[in-house]
């Protein structure tokens, strides 16, 4: 869904300089895990909207790219910041017809390695206001898995350079 | 209708002659606000058309502009400024005309208030209620609360909750003002301001009534069958679907026929791709 074409045709379309002097920032919620992204089942609307545990709030624009968020995380995560750490995203949006929410990866970055999707802009991968963030925090020794109910899908699209 | 008008004005001048001792000794004292209000509760009664009393006004006032015309301009112009003429004019005004011009007066006021009473439908000025749109999902009733108190006190905030999801809101908000100035200043203030990193919209809210309004096209969407093919994501086809084989719930979810391969190519993942570019 977010290889190389996906982000080169939304990329086409949508590039509105933004003024970060001029915008205020959003709020963005961010929730990471390790590992894996949370399962679906814990957004939800039942509880009082509840979200995941540890979430991370962060202020940004809508042109903040993706090495910039990871640098973000990496600011108060400290084990995330060794070399060779995969940070996996998704939006997490709230479904329109359904009481779900729905998930769509957008990309990945890795710590030390320049990826295509490092300077993907939360405007390119359609993020609105008000939607979460789900980031999948893969330390470099341990095996990247993910959860089933996000569909089973070859994580290893992206060409990994063989030190790690 | 100019026999209408002509009715009209008779009735007019006889009530007003009928009840000249009240309504010319307090006019004669001051044209005040509450004498005006209850002016225009007793003429809501008596007629009940706005367009023909509309016209009565314009055929009085070209009557009247021949005697003086720009008091009368005057008044029309500011409301405010309307007061302290009328007396001058009566002091002046001999009698047969008097009762006329009493009538006059009566209309003139009466006209200021149906202005008001108007004008909420067609220039959206005088409401306390104002609307918000362009909310993220991040705002919640706190954050607007103390946003907007910061303009004046605060009646009623309205933050309408998203159908499917009953945590979210739908990005629009109802506030009402107790005052009107401040919810003026609101919009003054507001209007494009960001909230959120998004810019916001406040504007006047249409009344109560015409908020409703926006819901029956929903409602009556199952009723225009053919409606536009265009929406297929709207849920009239769903509905349309759901009246042969009965219209539980279950009907709905578990679609029969046909309606399942629509239902299909609405379904979870496509509709998001669609709603997101919409927006």
């Amino acid at each position: 869904m977010s290889n190389g074409y996906v982000s080169s045709q939304v990329l086409a379309n949508q590039d509105k300089p933004l003024d970060r002097e001029k915008l205020c920032p959003m709020l963005l919620r961010v929730f990471c895990a390790n590992g894996r992204h949370h399962p679906l089942s814990e957004y939800n609307n039942r509880n009082g909207g509840s979200v995941p545990p540890n979430e991370l709030q962060m202020y940004t624009w809508f042109d903040c790219s993706l090495r910039e968020l990871t640098s973000l995380i990496k600011e108060v995560n400290p084990e995330a910041r060794r070399k060779g750490t995969t940070f996996d995203f998704a939006i997490i949006t709230p479904d329109r017809s359904s009481p779900r929410f729905l998930s769509r990866d957008i990309g990945n970055t890795m710590n030390g390695q320049k990826g295509i999707d490092d300077n993907k802009t939360l405007q390119q991968c359609k993020f609105e206001a008000g939607d979460y963030i789900d980031v999948a925090i893969t330390m470099p020794g341990s095996q990247r898995h993910f959860g089933g109910s996000r569909g089973g899908r070859d994580f290893d699209r992206r060409p990994r350079s063989p030190v790690r | 209708m100019a026999d209408n008008k002509k009715a009209a004005e008779r009735r007019r001048t006889n009530s007003s002659s009928s009840s000249s001792s009240s309504s010319s000794s307090s006019s004669g004292s001051s044209s005040s606000g509450s004498r005006s209000s209850s002016s225009s509760s007793s003429s809501r009664s008596r007629s009940r058309s706005p367009t023909r009393r509309r016209e009565v006004r314009g055929r009085r006032s070209r009557s009247r502009s021949a005697n003086r015309s720009p008091v009368r301009g005057f008044a029309r112009a500011e409301r405010g400024g309307r007061r302290s003429p009328s007396p001058q004019r009566r002091r002046r005004s001999p009698s047969p005309i008097r009762r006329r011009d009493r009538s006059g007066s009566r209309g003139r006021r009466r006209s200021p208030v149906a202005a008001r009473r108007a004008s909420p439908r067609r220039s959206p000025s005088p409401s306390k209620r104002v609307c918000l749109r362009n909310l993220s999902k991040n705002v919640q009733k706190g954050h607007i609360e103390e946003i907007f108190s910061t303009y004046g006190a605060i009646k009623v905030i309205d933050l309408p909750v998203d159908r499917s999801h009953p945590y979210l809101h739908r990005g629009v908000c109802y506030l009402e003002f107790e005052n009107l100035e401040d919810a003026e200043k609101s919009i003054k203030y507001m209007d494009g301001g960001q909230i959120d990193g998004l810019h916001i919209s406040v504007e006047q809210s249409v009344n109560r009534s015409n908020y409703s309004r926006r819901s029956p096209p929903r409602r009556r969407s199952p009723i225009g069958r053919k409606s536009p093919p265009g929406r297929r994501f709207s849920r009239s086809p769903r509905r349309r679907a759901s009246p042969p084989g009965g219209r539980s719930s279950g009907a709905n979810s578990q679609p029969l026929g046909p309606s399942r391969f629509n239902r299909a190519s609405r379904s979870r993942s496509p509709p998001t791709r669609r709603g997101r570019s919409r927006s």
